[in-house]
């Protein structure tokens, strides 16, 4: 009897805690739905028996959301690329091989990075007076350049650690195999590094997807990616609520499709069974 | 004909040498087995004729051809790993496939290639599983497979047999040794199991601390070590070691292990040129000890006391004490005794070996 009554009351709790959590994503959701204005009346309203679609239709037939979706999609595309093409052979090399510096080159990805971290605004302003001299400044791709910039270090250590944990045995037969330093990369270690992979993907689509103070420096409204796009619905005087809440929902939407597609990966134990049982 | 020859092969990790300037000729078509126990630097030699390590000295020579700056994948070797290595994310038919795939051939000739083996192997019916949905014997043949389907010059094989269990063991060192034998590729194997060594190869490389001990066939190594590190490491039981020295008394040669002295008059000129001091170590077979029960007993060389008793069936190991010596005897048949028991021990003169303690080296010739 006791133990039943113990479980109802922490399945309640529970409960509880999972609601306040959602309340906000089910509040924005509500806020979607509702037309314009009615936000600020001081009556709430739990269930929006005045829903409409309303604030999605503006966003994508009558606002610039197509194109924010485009310029974000541009930026995403050149900040994975390029960190994918640098990171995974080097990470990859840091891991293998033996050669002098590579220690030093180590720690001072990682203190380098920490230094423009806490430099953060005259980092900025370095980095915007430097772009505009050099007239890249409202430049989709370079914005990507940059992303990947500042992601090559972290996602280099990440995956550096995870290769790691891989069995040199794997290299070495691929090497006696007669495989070349890339076939061994495309054909071997990569595919076994998969779930390593998956997770930095995940890390680079977050930051590249909202990354929002260096865009808003650098991008003329023409060139504003989805984050930009968003904060900028917010107008001087007032702010349409309906349909910041539904734009929240569709930018949202490409980074829980990412986090859905990566959890297949993220299982571990993927290279058991190659190595001795 | 020679096939691979290492001159003067070094290899020092930092202070540690692993491989002490090795020399030694591998001939076409021979099974060889780098023999000895773990840390004598047998994996590493196995690894700088793949091209795994590089040399700190000397070179690796095949065909005539210096190997030292020739890539791995370009050397013409298979490999079996003592991990297998099989590729995880790969079924079996692409594991065996791989070589193939990245030397890029024709899928069909791939698939005909690959079948060949396989059914070579006996393992048509595994080639769409994983690694993981394969027994350690099913493993070790498609690791097996990915070698041979290279169509190498050289196997080189890293204990490709220490991860299955016992029964399974004896049964593919015999199929592991037709295969060589029918495919005729020259074989390089590695173990540190004499058993397998003695029983699958043409010949032998002893080593023990990244040094070369001898190279003999099986036979010849067990009758006739010419170090007494090779003859205390090959033979289950393993030989008789014994301390003494060399001395003469009233015109004839001794040699005199504390509890006992055995007569050696004999060899008395051989053991003077060669030995460099008086202190010898005497090495004797355990089945080239006669064991002398009863009244017979005070014919031997001395008398000991029964220590232990193992009988195993066909034979029988029994292990006397004289003094703090240890002998242990191996007696065909039947073996009855209490422990404690005194019998008489008789060595046999024509078979004993005789190294020098200082050296290692054997002093009586064979």
């Amino acid at each position: 009897m006791k133990t039943i009554f113990l479980s109802w009351v922490l399945t309640g709790l529970a409960l509880l805690i999972v609601i306040a959590g959602l309340f906000p994503l089910y509040w924005i959701v509500v806020a979607a739905l509702r037309p314009y204005g009615t936000l600020y009346t001081t009556k709430i309203m739990l269930f929006p028996i005045d829903a409409t679609l309303d604030a999605f239709r503006w966003l994508l037939f009558e606002s610039k959301f197509f194109i924010w979706l485009k310029n974000s999609l541009i930026v995403y595309m050149v900040t994975l690329f390029t960190c994918m093409m640098t990171v995974v052979p080097a990470s990859y090399t840091l891991s293998r091989f033996k050669f002098s510096g590579k220690n030093s080159l180590l720690s001072s990805y990682f203190v380098l990075s920490q230094i423009m971290t806490g430099m953060s605004v005259m980092g900025l302003i370095a980095l915007y007076t430097l772009l505009l001299k050099l007239q890249l400044i409202n430049s989709l791709i370079v914005l990507g350049l940059i992303y990947a910039a500042s992601l090559v270090p972290y996602i280099s250590w990440y995956l550096k650690t995870y290769f790691d944990s891989l069995p040199k045995d794997f290299d070495e037969a691929a090497l006696v195999d007669g495989a070349s330093f890339f076939q061994n990369l495309r054909y071997v270690v990569i595919p076994m590094a998969k779930p390593g992979i998956v997770v930095a993907i995940t890390l680079i689509t977050v930051i590249a997807w909202s990354e929002w103070t260096l865009a808003s420096i650098l991008l003329g409204s023409e060139n504003f990616t989805l984050a930009v796009g968003l904060v900028s619905l917010q107008a001087r005087w007032e702010t349409p609520w309906n349909r910041f809440a539904a734009m929240s929902i569709l930018y949202a939407i490409p980074i829980i499709t990412v986090f859905v597609l990566a959890q297949r990966y993220l299982k571990a134990g993927l290279t058991l069974g190659g190595i001795k049982g | 004909m020679e096939k691979i020859r290492f001159e003067h092969l070094t290899k020092k990790f930092g202070e540690v040498v692993a491989v002490d300037d090795l020399n030694l000729t591998v001939y076409d078509k021979e099974l060889i087995v780098l023999l000895g126990p773990s840390g004598c630097g047998k994996t590493t030699t196995l690894r700088l004729i793949a091209g795994l390590e590089f040399p700190t000295g000397g070179r690796v020579i095949m065909n005539g051809e210096d190997l030292t700056c020739v890539h791995p994948k370009d050397r013409k070797m298979s490999m079996v790993f003592q991990s297998y290595a099989l590729y995880p994310h790969m079924t079996a038919f692409d594991n065996i496939a791989f070589p193939l795939k990245i030397k890029k051939l024709h899928l069909n000739e791939i698939q005909k290639k690959v079948r060949e083996v396989a059914e070579l192997l006996n393992i048509e019916d595994l080639l769409h599983r994983k690694p993981k949905e394969l027994s350690g014997g099913e493993r070790q043949r498609v690791a097996l497979g990915r070698a041979i389907v290279k169509e190498p010059e050289v196997f080189l094989m890293d204990e490709p047999l220490s991860n299955l269990d016992a029964k399974l063991r004896v049964f593919l060192r015999g199929e592991l040794k037709s295969l060589q034998k029918k495919l005729g590729i020259t074989t390089i194997y590695v173990t540190h199991d004499q058993v397998e060594a003695m029983s699958m190869a043409d010949r032998i490389a002893v080593m023990n601390r990244g040094e070369l001990q001898q190279v003999s066939p099986p036979d010849e190594l067990y009758h006739n070590p010419t170090t007494s590190f090779v003859a205390g490491f090959i033979g289950t039981p393993p030989m008789n070691l014994i301390d003494c020295s060399f001395i003469e008394k009233s015109g004839r040669a001794f040699l005199d292990a504390g509890e006992f002295t055995i007569d050696v008059s004999d060899l008395e000129g051989t053991l003077k040129t060669t030995a460099t001091g008086s202190e010898l170590v005497l090495g004797v077979r355990p089945e080239d000890v006669l064991i002398l029960q009863g009244k017979a007993k005070e014919n031997g060389d001395f008398v000991a006391s029964v220590h232990t008793i193992e009988p195993l069936g066909l034979e029988v190991i029994v292990t006397v004490r004289k003094g703090d010596k240890l002998l242990c005897i191996r007696v065909l048949g039947d073996f009855r005794a209490s422990i404690g028991e005194e019998v008489g021990v008789s060595i046999n003169k024509q078979k004993v070996h005789i190294f020098d303690a200082k050296t290692g080296k054997r002093c009586n010739a064979a």
